[in-house]
């Protein structure tokens, strides 16, 4: 029962997680055409609010719009031309103006006050967009506490091959540590901030981390499904762990952490095989 | 420190946009801009100001120390002039003030409809507010504060399509602009587009960390999007007045309106709320919150010489086509509505007197 309910509980909240802010937009509109509300300066900001939602809205526009804003930016951004908040605002205040001149009862007034909030709360999430957001200060703690563990020697630059977790908050932790590869190897939208490219051998090292993190052993079968960007390594074919970090050593990496989750087995072999000490570090294998 | 920035920012960003608002607009610069003009004029000419810095640090190839100063003396410049053109306005208010008194005229200002906007404003603070009032103006300001105090506290930060703090920490940490990807820390070999280069907020925020000895994560996670946020409630403020100049009350609905839907409106990427909540740092969250609405408050006010700032900061602060950004799409638009509307209104008019009925709100 209190699975179902969570589970109910979460789908309404997935539910009424996009675009509820648009439907508000749309009546708050309609109700100030058909009611014919506002005047002088709220009526200008309406009827520009119209014009620049249909725009919007509109494919051939809103990609007129598109290159206006130019390609860099995504589609959201088209709604900059759109006072979404303001009109709302404007239009949910003109709409409280019309019902407060219904007549004088207070208590259906508050009722319709109170049903409106409700409307309005159940139409986002107040400040906790969980599956795009989440507060990062405990995982940065964590990467933080790693990366000081890491610096032995001042003089040398360290140059990292982590899991992702570390390399994603590595560079803003530390200004002087140097990544294998940055997000911009698995957020391609990224690369739009700069024209470097990264090589197919790097693409592939990350490949094998990602793998690797998951299968928790060090030579990882290349599943079909691969989203990666780049080509590709063979679906079916095995990357072996032991050439990858022989790889990543020569392309200039002198700190390598491992995913916790590979066997002491496995790390023994890649002693024996590399002639390289390990160490546990806060849950990840470091070679030394 | 955080605190003592903000503290800092916002008399000097008040100084700057009354000297401003003096030189674009003396005449009316005491009866038709409000407070909330002189914070947000100054706020651009302090981005405006970053700009110029920065693109003199980029064309040189200079170091960030090089930047920080640059900008100090700009400052420093600004505010002495500013000091001196607000010193210089006030006198020659009080004269004007002091010959129509001694001429019997003394309410002729308050007695000009065009100074119906500062009637308001006196009337904000002179007249109580009543129980109403309270409740909307109470709601407005804890949502205010809740959202403040969460932006601060939490690292709840949208990184997907951004790379700005690990910018910031590059050029802290090099002391030199765009010399190593931010992303890996490895030199440029390719470089990057001219076009994100020339914008200035990074070297701000990597200026602001060095200068006050802030973490780079202070200063771009924490404290930029509070002063974002209160910046996109001046923006709100300017607007509420514009709109329901004749109600306070409705004024005040409309911010506590406006402050929730920040909270309900954060639910997606582009979002209004979203950004401000989890990406105030960012150019485009700056140009919706705070850019946008402050510029219809401006059209919707007629306040033609100021729109250029807003545009121009844009251009500062956002990828645009060669500087030609959003804000000029929003007043040509505006325009653009504005013309219909007034087309439309002839329409009705001429078929009313043919007997038929107008049937739009817009053009009534």
């Amino acid at each position: 029962m209190g699975e179902l309910l969570k589970n109910a509980f979460l789908g309404f909240r997935a539910m009424n997680g996009q675009g509820k802010l648009f439907a508000i937009l749309f009546l708050v509109l309609l109700l100030c055409f058909l009611w014919k509300l506002g005047e002088g300066k709220q009526k200008e900001l309406l009827s520009y609010g119209g014009v620049a939602t249909v725009l919007c809205i509109c494919p051939a526009t809103a990609v007129l719009l598109m290159l206006w804003q130019t390609k860099f930016y995504d589609y959201e951004f088209v709604w900059t031309i759109v006072p979404l908040t303001a009109l709302i605002s404007c239009g949910i205040v003109l709409v409280l103006e019309r019902l407060l001149s219904f007549g004088d009862k207070p208590k259906q007034k508050l009722l319709l006050a109170f049903f409106a909030l409700a409307i309005l709360l159940l139409c986002g999430r107040l400040g906790n967009p969980k599956w795009t957001v989440t507060n990062v200060s405990a995982q940065r703690k964590e990467v933080s506490a790693v990366l000081q563990s890491l610096k032995t020697d001042e003089a040398q630059t360290i140059c990292l091959w982590a899991p992702k977790k570390v390399m994603e908050h590595a560079r803003s932790l530390d200004g002087g540590i140097t990544l294998l590869y940055g997000r911009n190897m698995y957020q391609e939208h990224l690369n739009a901030y700069s024209y470097e490219e990264y090589s197919q051998e790097q693409r592939d090292l990350y490949v094998w981390m990602s793998l690797a993190e998951g299968y928790g052993t060090l030579d990882v079968p290349v599943p079909a499904d691969l989203d990666v960007v780049g080509e590709a390594p063979e679906a079916g074919s095995t990357m072996e762990g032991i050439s990858c970090i022989k790889k990543a050593l020569e392309l200039g990496v002198n700190r390598v952490l491992l995913p916790g989750s590979i066997s002491e087995e496995s790390i023994k072999e890649l002693e024996q095989a590399l002639g390289v000490k390990t160490e546990k570090l806060e849950g990840y294998w470091l070679l030394r | 420190m955080i605190a003592l920035i903000a503290v800092i920012c916002f008399p000097l960003a008040c100084l700057l946009g009354n000297a401003l608002i003096q030189v674009v607009d003396a005449k009316r610069s005491h009866s038709e801009y409000f407070w909330e003009d002189r914070l947000l004029a100054g706020i651009f000419v302090v981005i405006g100001l970053a700009e110029g810095a920065h693109l003199m640090a980029l064309m040189r190839g200079r170091s960030l120390l090089a930047f920080t100063k640059t900008y100090l003396l700009f400052l420093i410049v600004f505010v002495a002039l500013s000091t001196g053109i607000t010193l210089f306005a006030f006198r020659r208010r009080k004269r004007t003030d002091d010959a129509r008194a001694e001429g019997d005229n003394a309410n002729a200002r308050t007695d000009d409809p065009k100074a119906g906007t500062t009637h308001f404003s006196k009337a904000l603070l002179e007249k109580r507010l009543d129980k109403k009032e309270w409740i909307a103006l109470s709601a407005f300001l804890i949502l205010v504060a809740v959202q403040i105090v969460l932006v601060i506290v939490r690292s709840a930060v949208f990184l997907e399509y951004d790379v700005t703090l690990e910018t910031v920490v590059s050029f802290v940490k090099t002391n030199a602009l765009y010399s190593v990807d931010p992303l890996t820390g490895l030199p440029y070999v390719q470089g990057m587009p001219m076009r994100l280069k020339i914008l200035c907020l990074p070297t701000l925020y990597a200026g602001l960390s060095q200068f006050f000895g802030v973490s780079p994560e202070g200063v771009v996670w924490h404290l930029i999007p509070a002063i974002t946020l209160a910046f996109a409630y001046f923006a709100d403020i300017s607007l509420a007045r514009t709109l329901f100049s004749k109600n306070r009350f409705f004024a005040l609905c409309f911010l506590a309106i406006t402050a929730l839907l920040v909270f309900v409106g954060d639910y997606g990427y582009g979002m209004e709320g979203f950004g401000l909540l989890h990406g105030g740092f960012q150019g485009t969250t700056i140009r919706i919150a705070v850019l946008v609405p402050y510029l219809f408050s401006l059209c919707l006010r007629k306040k033609y010489r100021l729109m250029l700032l807003p545009v121009l900061v844009e251009a500062c602060i956002v990828w645009t086509l060669y500087g030609i950004g959003m804000g000029v799409a929003v007043i040509a638009l505006f325009f653009a509505a504005a013309y219909v509307r007034k087309l439309l209104a002839r329409g009705p008019k001429k078929q009313d007197e043919d007997g038929k009925e107008g049937t739009s709100w817009a053009n009534s």
